[in-house]
């Protein structure tokens, strides 16, 4: 999906002389077209992601649409208080993009996972987080914040996503069904989704019907549009992070709010960091977030599991 | 202020007072423009000075004179540290925790030079805030691109938050530093008024400008001069006669 947001700020800039995009000296065999399209307008910041921040919240002060990208961790935990008081208290509009979501960079590190990132941005006031989970829902994150007059973290996977179809949303309604099934819905937002997917594969083959509905813009979460897709079967939520992450706060407290008396199951990656190295499936396996964990969880959820039936568990 | 509002950073305000008069003379900002995009720009990055800003920018018409009379009143829109207010567009970036200010005038320097602009940026920044990493970051990076438009201003009262810079974090040779980054240093008394707009009135050689204006805390107050407390302690009913 990295050459995609590429693809997409490049398309723009052809028509918008207000678009600047600064880099943290990352991107390479990605941001090179950018390069040739932008001209002046492509800044490599050099390694120093606190004044890059600094300078893009300037930047959108000045009139420009400036977007600043690396990896997730370092676009986000590196330059905290210059997003909360440069970006946020200032309320400039400017675009965070943040590669590597979960647990992308597999082998590199814990030093590269992003599991607490939509956390902490969901924690600063005004600012808004898209989490794609595929190219089709990235265009329409893309497009829904196009003109909004807010910041935005753009939370990017380095696997493009199973191609499940993406209708057009606003922040307010971005919650659609990319599965349906009245058994167990699958709540799920950015790769997640492409796990749920798989996982809802496993439950069909067990006789059970999953729902999967993704939620690509988390925050503000879209309450409204996710309570219209529940049916009163369970919810699990799924998502790559850790416990509080702002998906499984959003469908908790929508839950709560609405009297949904729903069983519900929030499966969230250990808040730990892995001490032995693993690839993406690996990890995600460990964590028990690979299509077979969730589907366990969700059959166990619906009522289906003979261990949990039979006093087994 | 200090007394009415019984404000901290009296010493921090006192001594940087000539600084922005200087600034705000030489600089377009005036209540005709202060709402425009294309116009110099003016950061206090050394946020916790706010009370001498805000005086400042009254003495040239940005802030209307009842705010002032009302600082720190609850409602009322200037903060203890300053933040973009509607009331006060003149105000071009919040500032409050240190190392940020450099980058943001470095941002809007940028800005000047894609847009083809002639403006300015003028930033005024503590001495104790060179000890953050953020503020070599932003010297590197307007060293590096030749940001001429931009112009630091370092209140170099050689007096930090617990102790002497000296002993805290030795900035010395200051002024060696930030010629190694690409800027044309220039060193003063910050309380020369005329030394600073003749400073800051300099053509521009290209590259951008620190000028270190040496001064004192607390300056015009006795009491307080030089002191570590005029950091923190509001001023009293006698100082007002005194200052």
């Amino acid at each position: 999906m990295r050459k995609r947001i590429i693809e997409l700020i490049e398309a723009d800039a052809s028509v918008d002389p207000r678009i600047v995009f600064l880099t943290g000296d990352l991107g390479f065999s990605f941001v090179e077209p950018l390069e040739q399209a932008l001209g002046e307008r492509f800044v490599n910041m050099g390694v120093a992601e606190a004044n890059m921040v600094s300078v893009a919240a300037s930047l959108a002060a000045g009139g420009f649409r400036p977007f600043a990208y690396s990896i997730a961790p370092f676009m986000t935990a590196r330059c905290l208080e210059q997003i909360r008081n440069d970006i946020c208290y200032q309320r400039r509009a400017v675009r965070l993009i943040g590669v590597g979501a979960g647990f992308s960079y597999g082998t590199l590190g814990p030093s590269h996972h992003a599991l607490e990132d939509a956390t902490i941005m969901a924690a600063l006031p005004d600012l808004v987080v898209a989490n794609p989970g595929n190219a089709a829902e990235l265009d329409r994150c893309y497009a829904a914040l196009l003109d909004d007059p807010r910041p935005a973290y753009f939370r990017i996977a380095r696997e493009s996503g199973a191609s499940y179809g993406a209708p057009i949303f606003s922040p307010q309604t971005a919650a659609f069904a990319a599965r349906r099934g009245a058994d167990v819905t699958l709540a799920a937002s950015g790769g997640s989704v492409t796990q749920c997917l798989a996982a809802a594969e496993i439950l069909a083959a067990q006789g059970i019907e999953a729902a999967v509905v993704s939620v690509p813009i988390v925050q503000p979460f879209p309450a409204e549009a996710f309570a219209a897709l529940l049916t009163g079967a369970p919810v699990v939520a799924v998502f790559e992070g850790y416990r509080g992450n702002p998906l499984s706060v959003g469908v908790m407290e929508t839950l709560l709010a609405r009297g949904m008396g729903e069983a519900f199951v929030d499966l969230t990656a250990p808040q730990a960091f892995p001490s032995l190295v693993g690839d993406t499936e690996t990890l995600r396996r460990r964590a028990g977030l690979d299509p077979a964990a969730i589907a366990a969880r969700a059959r166990a959820v619906a009522g289906r599991d003979e261990r949990l039936l039979s006093g087994r568990a | 202020m200090s007394y009415s509002a019984n404000s901290a950073h009296l010493g921090s305000s006192l001594g940087v007072v000539e600084i922005l008069d200087a600034v705000l003379a030489v600089s377009d900002l005036r209540p005709a423009t202060a709402g425009a995009t294309e116009r110099d720009r003016v950061i206090l990055s050394k946020g916790h000075a706010a009370m001498a800003y805000y005086a400042a920018l009254e003495q040239y018409g940005l802030v209307a004179p009842g705010l002032l009379d009302a600082y720190l009143q609850n409602g009322t829109p200037l903060w203890g540290h300053v933040g973009l207010t509607e009331a006060v567009p003149a105000i071009d970036a919040t500032s409050g925790s240190l190392g940020h200010g450099l980058s943001l005038a470095a941002g809007f320097s940028l800005g000047h030079r894609l847009r083809g602009s002639a403006h300015r940026v003028f930033c005024i920044l503590s001495d104790g805030e060179c000890d953050e990493g953020s503020t070599w970051e932003a010297a590197l990076f307007a060293g590096a691109r030749k940001l001429a438009s931009l112009t630091a201003i370092v209140d170099y009262n050689h007096i930090q938050s617990l102790a002497p810079t000296r002993e805290v974090m030795d900035l010395e040779p200051f002024g060696a530093k930030w010629r190694s980054f690409g800027f044309e240093t220039i060193e003063l008394d910050g309380h020369d008024w005329a030394a600073l707009v003749a400073a800051l009135e300099q053509p521009s050689r290209g590259r951008p400008r620190v000028i270190l204006a040496h001064t004192v805390k607390g300056k015009g107050v006795a009491r307080i001069e030089n002191t570590v407390a005029s950091h923190y302690k509001p001023a009293l009913a006698a100082d007002l006669e005194l200052a």
